[in-house]
């Protein structure tokens, strides 16, 4: 198993940003993609969420049409959060949900495509 | 006659490769250092980060790399993404496209075959076949458990492929869709997981049996695991129920007698190697005869899919146990 959660939990200039990787053995189309966030217990809007990777931020929910636009293998992205108030420093408890929908392997009489889901969760401390 | 030879493709050191420890080229250097067969496959969506549309530059120092340490391309394996919108499938058109490509990467990188996936249909097969020609590229459609030389789609595929004769379209067999058991190794992880109900995985190792022995359906059995990992809310572990009832295939080998002709690649798929140098899930004598015997002459590609149930097993070392296997067989 791969450190999923893997780096420093860092502050930027809006709120805060947690470095993941995924569990799969090749590059994924960010159509594929979908993940949550829970911090210190509490669910994250989707829309206070950005996922950067390639060196773009993208909003979650421009994600899901981005067929051409992949998550490498070895990288890792980084899920940037917005907060209405600065984050206190010390330590957080930090879950993520990563959910892909692996495109070639579906049932051609059902439809049905496999999603894997993982499910991160890491004490960090902000400094 | 002449035999298959031995090859390896670089699936089989994912873990290594995902956790830094070897580059793409380190990997390759290392194949041929340890002597892992002649040829070598590769992983587009893995290995490269301007795949699928592969630039001149990626593809010059490919070939010179494979040139300094004396190996030879044998497929490139390529993904038919066939879902990559969850609103809908991909149309025929766009398959072609990401069947054109894919051509048109292996053709850079030097690669005679390119693996495809069942996502391909006969007719996008048919319409990129002008391209594959034109640039010397086969296309090799993978056999994968839970499919198998009989399952319908493969019997439309090979429906399509005897008509055009065209020498171009054919399959890629994995050992992986003719097993005996369901790994070991595979179990024991899966017993492991924190959020593993035993009630369930007792229940897919009863519904592989069903499936194997031909009591059922192997794709009705599936689908009944999944609906009950779902409502035992064992999300997490969704993914090794569809495994245990997807990857771990039940077709005779000698049923791949069936399509011998139209075999372009093989994918020698294995799981474990036991002390007296077999494997344990998979009628390793039995197939590697019959690729041999059916007058098979291409490569037999080393893929070790174990890794993540042996987290310390070596990789390099795994490939290296199974190609004396492999290699005994030929010799008998």
């Amino acid at each position: 198993m791969y450190e999923l959660i893997d780096g420093p939990l860092r502050r930027t200039g809006d709120g805060y940003e947690i470095p993941i990787r995924f569990d799969w053995y090749r590059s994924l189309p960010l159509s594929c993609v979908s993940v949550s966030v829970r911090f210190d217990g509490l669910p994250v809007p989707d829309d206070a969420i950005r996922f950067h990777v390639n060196e773009r931020d993208y909003a979650l929910d421009e994600m899901a049409a981005l067929v051409d636009e992949f998550w490498f293998v070895l990288d890792a992205a980084k899920l940037r959060i917005r907060t209405e108030e600065p984050v206190v420093d010390g330590t957080h408890d930090v879950e993520v949900e990563i959910a892909l929908r692996i495109p070639y392997l579906f049932n051609e009489d059902t439809g049905n495509v496999l999603t894997v889901w993982s499910r991160p969760r890491a004490t960090m401390v902000l400094a | 006659m002449s035999s298959p030879s031995i090859g390896v493709t670089l699936f089989s050191f994912t873990r290594d490769y995902r956790k830094h420890r070897y580059t793409f080229e380190e990997l390759i250097r290392k194949v041929s250092e340890r002597n892992l067969g002649g040829a070598l496959e590769i992983v587009g969506f893995q290995s490269l980060r301007d795949y699928p549309n592969v630039s001149d530059e990626t593809a010059r120092r490919f070939r010179r790399l494979l040139d300094e340490v004396g190996l030879r391309p044998s497929a490139l394996s390529g993904n038919i993404d066939a879902a990559r919108l969850g609103a809908r499938m991909m149309t025929h058109d766009e398959t072609v496209e990401v069947i054109e490509a894919q051509i048109e990467s292996a053709r850079k990188l030097g690669y005679p075959v390119l693996k495809v996936q069942f996502g391909a249909s006969a007719d996008a097969l048919e319409a990129a076949l002008p391209k594959a020609e034109r640039a010397n590229v086969k296309l090799a459609v993978e056999v994968h458990s839970p499919h198998h030389v009989r399952h319908p789609t493969m019997l439309a595929l090979r429906e399509r492929f005897e008509k055009l004769e065209s020498g171009f379209l054919g399959f890629v067999p994995d050992f992986g869709a003719s097993m005996n058991a369901i790994p070991r190794s595979f179990l024991d992880h899966w017993r492991r997981q924190p959020d593993a109900p035993s009630e369930l995985i007792d229940f897919t190792v009863g519904a592989w049996g069903r499936a194997h022995s031909g009591e059922a359906d192997a794709f009705v059995e599936r689908e009944q695991v999944l609906k009950k990992a779902i409502e035992m809310n064992a999300q997490t572990t969704v993914r090794l129920a569809w495994s245990a009832m997807t990857l771990y295939g039940h077709q005779r080998p000698a049923d791949w007698l069936e399509i011998m002709p139209l075999v372009f690649h093989v994918h020698a798929k294995f799981y474990e190697i036991d002390d007296a140098g077999n494997e344990p899930s998979i009628a390793y004598d039995e197939l590697v005869r019959t690729f041999r015997d059916g007058g098979y002459q291409g490569v037999l590609s080393s893929e070790w899919e174990g890794a993540a149930f042996l987290p310390d097993a070596d990789a390099l070392e795994m490939v290296e146990r199974q190609q004396s296997l492999v290699s005994r067989i030929l010799a008998s």
